[in-house]
């Protein structure tokens, strides 16, 4: 008799804390649940804290109330100056709506499967109605480059109307329509993690690259040569400046030395005219005789005279 | 667990021996104890130095901790989430840098970075990009509570945040001179983003590594710096030139008019000199005109007749003479 007392009030225990722990639950502060009956959503808990279910007929669903991930694959996309290009988009969503979230999707794959869908193709329509430099550049900013002959030769003067940032907001604007608040989620952000050429075109723009390097290098080469024979004929006409310069100088220092020279002289000489011109002739006579010289002289003249006749004049 | 007794085999033992009255009086205080230990184990836990942790009960929010030893209440009703916040994290984007050695080895060739490095900058360039990205936690809640997957969004957002920034430069900036600028704009860039998203996360430095044009088009890249070298030399060569000449002109000028003023010096101090010579002479010789004329003349004459080899004196009244003389070359000769 006792013995059956306490099988009785273990068996009760036990059932009773198997009903506590199935009716007893917590939704943790990074959760949110939605409590089914027999598969029919009842009610959805958003806040965190300590709740009471009917154990076994309900049953929990939980799904994250945090930012989700949401990780596209890069897709072949043609822009509308027909570049073919491969954008890789990325996007944090949320579930706002547990409930709706649950009875249109159910699991968070399916939720990832409809932003495949609403993201990619939200993508592809709008970046095909812009060119590459659109989608590429995000404000309107002058490219710098370190020469004059890069920037003259890379930067061709685009404008850009819209830009990344505008056409991201473009494309999380489409989904959000295509999502229209049917699945309770929200579309947090959207983001272009990766754009460039698809794979094919890539050695065509390293050609590109290549061939416009190149160019550039031959006429930095070609500068240079330029600039050295502006170098070397500036410097020889230099030169030419300064020696005329220096002969030219040098002549008029001469020529004032000699006129300077010639007023002294005259000076001196013009208050003695006839005794310079006398000592002067005799100082000719001194240096331009020589023994060629052929001296004829007739008894006349002043030196013979005492030749032919001693008597005073 | 069933007490053998010390002389019993096992096999021999049957449930009607077993002294249940003794066993029973062990049962309570056993279960007790079990309690006590199980309850003391898991009511208490320690915070490292360097971290935080952030307690729940029932999921609720209720305070975040620091290091050091704390309790709880167990059995699922507090739950303790750590967090390592003075950790600085490291996060590497187009190479990864291998642990296992002693030292990080850098591997730029790491097999999934390829798409992750290779960017395409304004000017429809290619640039293959390294960088990396260090954080810190900065509130332990909003990196628990409001973000699932931190890493990964970090991640995302710096790759899409660097695109941005290199998509709206061009190669020379990217490769060189906006370095330092992209840098700064995608730390500030990379945390607003992360604070729209409440992350929790502060970001500390963004570091580009290296930058580089792609293999196959270095070559291109490396002769453009080779031409620019090329030409500066030329240049710098001509004005070499230049200034080793000019200067050596300049002073072969300044010669030139150095030379002509002491030409001029002399020929001044000469003709000076020769008037004075020529004045002083002339006093004299108004003393005594006459005589000095004579004496000049005939001084004169004594020096210049021995030179002559040939002299004639012809008497003026001699008629016809001329013809004979000869006055040629071979006359003179002779």
């Amino acid at each position: 008799m006792k013995k059956t007392i306490i099988i009785i009030t273990i068996i009760t225990v036990v059932v009773a804390l198997i009903c506590l722990k199935g009716s007893l639950y917590i939704v943790d502060v990074r959760l949110q649940a939605v409590i089914t009956q027999f598969g029919k959503p009842v009610r959805t808990i958003s806040e965190p804290g300590l709740y009471v279910k009917v154990p076994f007929i309900q049953e929990i669903r939980y799904f994250d109330k945090r930012l989700l991930d949401w990780n596209g694959e890069t897709s072949d996309i043609l822009t509308r100056d027909k570049e073919n290009i491969g954008v890789g988009t990325w996007a944090r969503w949320k579930i706002t709506d547990p409930l709706k979230f649950y009875t249109s999707l159910g699991t968070e794959a399916r939720g990832q499967g409809v932003l495949d869908e609403v993201i990619e193709s939200a993508v592809k329509n709008v970046v095909s109605a812009f060119t590459l430099k659109e989608v590429l550049r995000n404000t309107n900013r002058k490219l710098e480059y370190t020469t004059k002959e890069l920037e003259e030769a890379e930067g061709k003067k685009v404008f850009i109307k819209m830009g990344r940032d505008k056409i991201i907001e473009e494309i999380r604007k489409m989904a959000l329509r295509a999502l229209e608040g049917r699945y309770g989620i929200e579309l947090v952000d959207v983001r272009i993690k990766y754009i460039n050429y698809v794979e094919a075109v890539i050695p065509k723009i390293y050609d590109r690259m290549r061939s416009e390097r190149i160019r550039i290098a031959n006429k930095y080469e070609s500068e240079g040569r330029k600039e050295e024979a502006e170098i070397l004929g500036s410097m020889k006409r230099e030169l030419e400046r300064i020696e005329s310069e220096g002969y030219r100088i040098a002549e008029e220092i001469k020529g004032q030395a000699d006129a300077e020279a010639v007023k002294i002289y005259a000076e001196a000489y013009e208050k003695a005219p006839e005794f310079y011109s006398f000592t002067k002739t005799l100082e000719t006579f001194e240096s331009t005789f020589n023994k060629q010289t052929q001296l004829i002289l007739t008894t006349d003249g002043d030196y013979f005279r005492y030749l032919k006749s001693f008597q005073k004049e | 667990m069933p007490d053998y007794g010390p002389y019993r085999r096992p096999q021999e033992i049957r449930f009607q021996d077993i002294p249940w009255g003794s066993i029973k009086r062990f049962i309570p205080p056993l279960l007790i104890i079990i309690f006590v230990i199980v309850t003391g184990y898991t009511a208490f836990y320690t915070v490292k130095a360097n971290e935080e942790a952030v307690v729940l009960r029932f999921g609720r929010y209720t305070e975040t901790v620091g290091p050091g030893l704390h309790t709880k209440i167990p059995y699922g009703i507090d739950k303790v989430l750590k967090g390592e916040v003075k950790r600085i994290y490291n996060e590497e984007f187009g190479f990864r840098t291998d642990q296992r050695g002693f030292s990080g080895m850098i591997d730029y060739r790491y097999p999934d970075v390829k798409a992750e490095k290779l960017m395409l900058t304004g000017d429809l360039n290619c640039a293959e990009v390294h960088w990396v990205i260090r954080y810190k936690i900065k509130a332990l809640e909003d990196y628990f509570f409001n973000v699932r997957d931190v890493r990964e969004t970090i991640r995302g957002v710096s790759q899409a945040v660097m695109r941005t920034l290199v998509g709206d430069r061009s190669i020379d900036e990217v490769l060189t001179i906006g370095r330092t600028e992209i840098e700064q704009k995608a730390r500030e860039d990379i945390q607003k983003i992360l604070d729209s998203y409440r992350c929790g996360i502060d970001i500390q430095t963004v570091l580009l590594k290296a930058v580089d044009p792609p293999e196959p088009v270095k070559d291109a890249f490396n002769a453009v710096n080779q031409a620019i070298q090329i030409r500066d030399k030329i240049i710098n060569d001509a004005e070499g030139q230049k200034n080793k000449i000019l200067p050596a002109a300049e002073g072969k000028k300044e010669q030139v008019i150095k030379e002509a003023e002491g030409y001029r010096i002399r020929r001044v101090n000469e003709a000076t000199g020769d008037i004075r010579a020529f004045l002083a002479i002339y006093e004299e010789y108004k003393k005594a005109e006459d005589v000095t004329r004579r004496r000049l003349f005939l001084e004169t004459m004594s020096k210049i007749i021995p030179k002559c080899e040939k002299l004639y004196i012809i008497d003026k009244d001699l008629k016809g003479f001329l013809p004979i003389l000869g006055l040629n070359d071979e006359g003179v000769k002779k």
